[in-house]
């Protein structure tokens, strides 16, 4: 029910339509017959949440559930937020318009550090305390999960719970939990206590974290009589390739960044790129079956309307079955009007037939990532591409009629130097060569190449964890080093403010003391951090100046590899000393092989019982 | 070829999809239904779809309507629900049938404004408004220099209505291409010389009709 309240600030707002619910695929149930009502929250606007894959998994897994309702809320637009504090309005949930006070859990997804501020908004605006401590039975519980949950120190006192890893088994376990106990009248830390004993969930309030006297970490241990165990092992999805993927979208009308039909074809990444974040905490690589991805993908077809189908993965052309694949998809989608994408595509297989397949309904641009521009940086990335496999492959890409495409790269990366910045247009320029070498380049055509250029960010459970980062300084003298050593005006470059690397740095390897810091921020009015035109590092160098605390000693100081981390008692499967093996081996630029080639003895395979963790000759890594 | 029409309801939260994401909406419902629809025969081929009178945003409508061209047989009973299946909640189709008319005959709509707080005084302010000699504001026009309206003038039926729970207002009033009245402009009016929240009223075109007073077919 939209009131007259609500009506009043929709009229004020830029597209209103992100605001009212109701899209084709969203789920309405009667609150008397529900037993668990769940708050999904993205913070950050509805654009960017309803292009995220996650909340869709997680909407329809919870939603088939009779009992649960799960509920989307977005962080409001500037505008909105004005409306709705200046009209008292607290935030809803997009269905039932209930506010989020009045569930029983309200969960976030960490998506990025630069979103914390928007949490600690959308709960202020919820009538919500920030801290888990001020919450009594009578809140919702507050809980969180998403990538950076594997480093969620700095926000880990605002929420009850965080969830570790996969959380599509354990997420419908702890609603029941919750709901029974609330519906019971338990008290809230006995709740707690209960949810502490499943696998993959994190109760901040139950680590005490001692410091020593440089501020470095002394002990995380759990309090007494909280039965929590020493460390937190995240939750694993054992049978990926029998997992079923959502076949329901909400479809968002208000356009959504990603407005397409999603298939997550494979989980983890056999690549071990060493500044990878994702590439580590997901592991072991688990591939989904083709013939329930090309049924699912038909029915997602069918259920949304949507023209185009994205093979989402983090290396999607690793998935053993993905020309079979696209061969079951062709055979429908062509008669259809629907375009297949393949978004995370690597240089070193992308074959002729594979690019026939993704172009033969709509020609897209092609983006690929060699991250360095030489080849001794890139091996200790591991970035394990040649100059030939990117010479090999634009041509075949140029041959095909493509005339656009897009590099990424990233600089500030361990043991780098000015001659590979130098390398990253010298990659490019080639590139250009390459193109009008080509014969049977597009006739009476130019190439555009455009290069990408992000600040490296050393984050958690990666073996670059203990790397510092380059000061922000350093990294704009790179910057303009790469603009001067370009010489051609068919490259055109972007590249990442490293004032935001830099906040970034600071809360990939930020503790528990950085709490305090966000809502100081917060209260200084840091808010949508994330969006360039919002982000304040001055009041946020101020709000850490209030605290007392050093930015500099988080985001560019090299960490003993003896130092015990913010996030030493989390479990992701990957072993430190893995970690510290292969951070020594960077340095010596030495690569290390696909584990699908050569298992390189991460600890992950332990996750899913032990033994080999992916189909050794299926893959189709060379 | 045969130009067919659908006729479709826009109320709730459906008031809210303006009228370039409802394109994309209605697009996709017909995609997903599977509609054998008239592709345009261009180098990039897209569906036909013309809409006869597009609603201001936030307002709602129970006579709305959108034509297509076909050259297959349609089965209407089994579209309609196909259609439905696709659509969002709130928008909600009821009747189609081929289009008897050219969306140029339109000329006239009915509406009702209703307004579910302050019900004694929104009624005395009703009255006062329709007895004033003229009530104008600056309309918006093509050339940019704003034209003074007089709404009253332009009033073809006017009928207050007090139930147990609302004032409704029922109104009937110019539309089409030639001269156009938004319903909008008497609630944005009566807000500004009577002081009356605008965020009360409900806006609802429940008819379209033409010059004769004819419903639109």
């Amino acid at each position: 029910m939209i009131n007259s309240k609500l009506k009043q600030a929709l009229a004020a707002v830029q597209k209103p339509g992100r605001y009212t619910g109701g899209e084709l695929g969203s789920v309405y149930k009667d609150i008397e017959n529900v037993d668990c009502r769940f708050a999904f929250c993205f913070p950050d606007t509805y654009e960017v949440g309803m292009s995220f894959l996650g909340m869709k998994v997680l909407y329809e897994i919870l939603n088939k559930y009779e009992n649960i309702w799960c509920e989307r809320c977005f962080m409001p637009w500037i505008d909105m937020l004005d409306e709705m504090k200046k009209l008292d309005i607290p935030l809803y949930a997009l269905e039932s318009k209930s506010p989020l006070r009045e569930f029983d859990i309200v969960g976030f997804t960490l998506q990025y550090e630069l979103s914390y501020t928007n949490i600690l908004a959308m709960l202020e605006l919820s009538n919500i305390p920030f801290y888990s401590a001020d919450r009594d039975n009578s809140m919702p519980f507050v809980i969180a999960g998403g990538p950076c949950a594997c480093n969620a120190e700095p926000v880990a006192d605002f929420f009850d719970v965080i969830m570790l890893g996969e959380a599509e088994i354990q997420l419908p376990i702890m609603c029941k939990i919750i709901s029974d106990g609330k519906n019971k009248g338990t008290e809230k830390a006995e709740i707690l206590k209960q949810l502490a004993q499943l696998e993959g969930v994190y109760v901040p309030a139950f680590y005490e974290i001692e410091y020593n006297e440089d501020k470095t970490i002394k002990a995380v241990t759990p309090k007494p009589d909280t039965n929590a165990p020493v460390t937190i092992k995240k939750a694993v999805i054992k049978d990926f390739f029998k997992t079923p993927l959502p076949v329901s979208f909400t479809v968002p009308m208000v356009g959504a960044v990603h407005d397409r039909a999603m298939v997550e074809v494979l989980r983890g990444c056999v690549r071990g790129c060493r500044f990878c974040q994702a590439g580590f905490i997901y592991r072991p690589m688990r591939e989904r079956d083709p013939e329930l991805l090309n049924d699912s993908a038909k029915e997602l077809c069918a259920n949304t309307g949507y023209e185009e189908i994205s093979l989402l993965s983090l290396s999607t052309s690793d998935h053993s079955g993905l020309e079979p694949l696209l061969d079951n998809l062709l055979e429908w989608t062509e008669d259809e009007h629907i375009n297949i994408a393949l978004p995370s595509l690597r240089i070193d297989n992308f074959s002729e037939s594979l690019i026939e397949k993704t172009s033969r309904v709509k020609k897209s641009g092609l983006t690929f990532a060699p991250e360095a521009g030489t080849q001794r940086l890139r091996d200790v990335i591991n970035k394990n591409i040649t100059m030939e496999e990117i010479e090999k492959t634009c041509n075949l890409a140029f041959k095909k009629g493509y005339t656009s495409v897009k590099l990424y790269f990233m600089m500030g990366l361990p043991t780098e130097t000015m001659e590979d910045i130098e390398g990253i247009a010298k990659t490019a320029k080639s590139v250009v060569d390459l193109y009008y070498q080509n014969e049977d380049k597009p006739k009476g055509r130019g190439v555009s190449v455009s290069v990408s250029v992000s600040c490296f960010v050393p984050k958690a459970f990666t073996p670059f964890q203990f790397a510092a980062q380059d000061s922000m300084e350093l990294l704009r003298e790179k910057q303009k080093h790469l603009l001067a050593s370009l010489q051609s005006k068919k490259i055109s470059v972007s590249y990442h403010d490293a004032k935001v690397s830099f906040l970034e740095a600071v809360f990939a390897k930020g503790n528990r003391s950085l709490s305090e810091v966000i809502v100081k921020a917060y209260k200084n009015g840091c808010i949508f951090d994330g969006w360039g035109e919002f982000f304040k590092l001055d009041v946020w160098i101020k709000s850490f100046e209030e605290c007392g605390i050093d930015m500099l000693f988080f985001a560019n100081r090299q960490l003993p590899t003896d130092e015990i981390t913010p996030w030493e008692h989390l479990d992701y499967g990957v072993e430190k000393n893995y970690l510290i093996n292969e951070f020594n081996k960077a340095t010596d630029a030495s690569t290390t092989e696909p584990c699908n080639l050569k298992c390189s003895g991460c600890g992950a395979n332990k996750l899913i019982g032990g033994g080999e963790c992916v189909a050794f000759n299926q893959s189709v890594v060379r | 070829m045969r130009l067919i029409r659908v006729w479709f309801a826009k109320k709730d939260e459906g008031c809210y999809i303006s009228h370039l994401d409802l394109q994309k909406v209605v697009q996709r419902a017909i995609k997903k239904a599977s509609v054998p629809v008239w592709y345009t025969q261009g180098f990039n081929p897209h569906l036909y779809l013309t809409f006869a009178l597009p609603l201001s945003l936030g307002q709602g409508g129970l006579y709305e309507s959108f034509d297509f061209k076909t050259e297959a047989d349609l089965d209407t009973n089994q579209l309609i629900s196909d259609l439905n299946s696709g659509l969002p909640k709130d928008i909600v189709v009821s009747k189609i049938a081929e289009a008897k008319m050219s969306p140029a005959d339109i000329k006239y709509a009915d509406y009702t404004i209703s307004f579910s707080e302050n019900m004694q005084y929104v009624k005395e302010t009703l009255e006062k408004f329709k007895e004033q000699e003229t009530a104008t504001f600056d309309k918006k026009t093509k050339s940019g220099i704003p034209k003074k309206v007089d709404i009253l003038e332009h009033i073809v039926k006017w009928d207050v209505v007090q139930t147990q729970d609302k004032v409704v207002l029922y109104v009937t009033l110019p539309t089409g291409n030639s001269f156009n009245l938004n319903p909008d402009v008497i609630v944005k009016y009566l807000s500004e010389h009577y002081d009356l929240n605008p965020f009360i009223s409900e806006v609802l075109r429940t008819a379209v009709l033409t010059e004769k007073f004819e419903i639109f077919e």
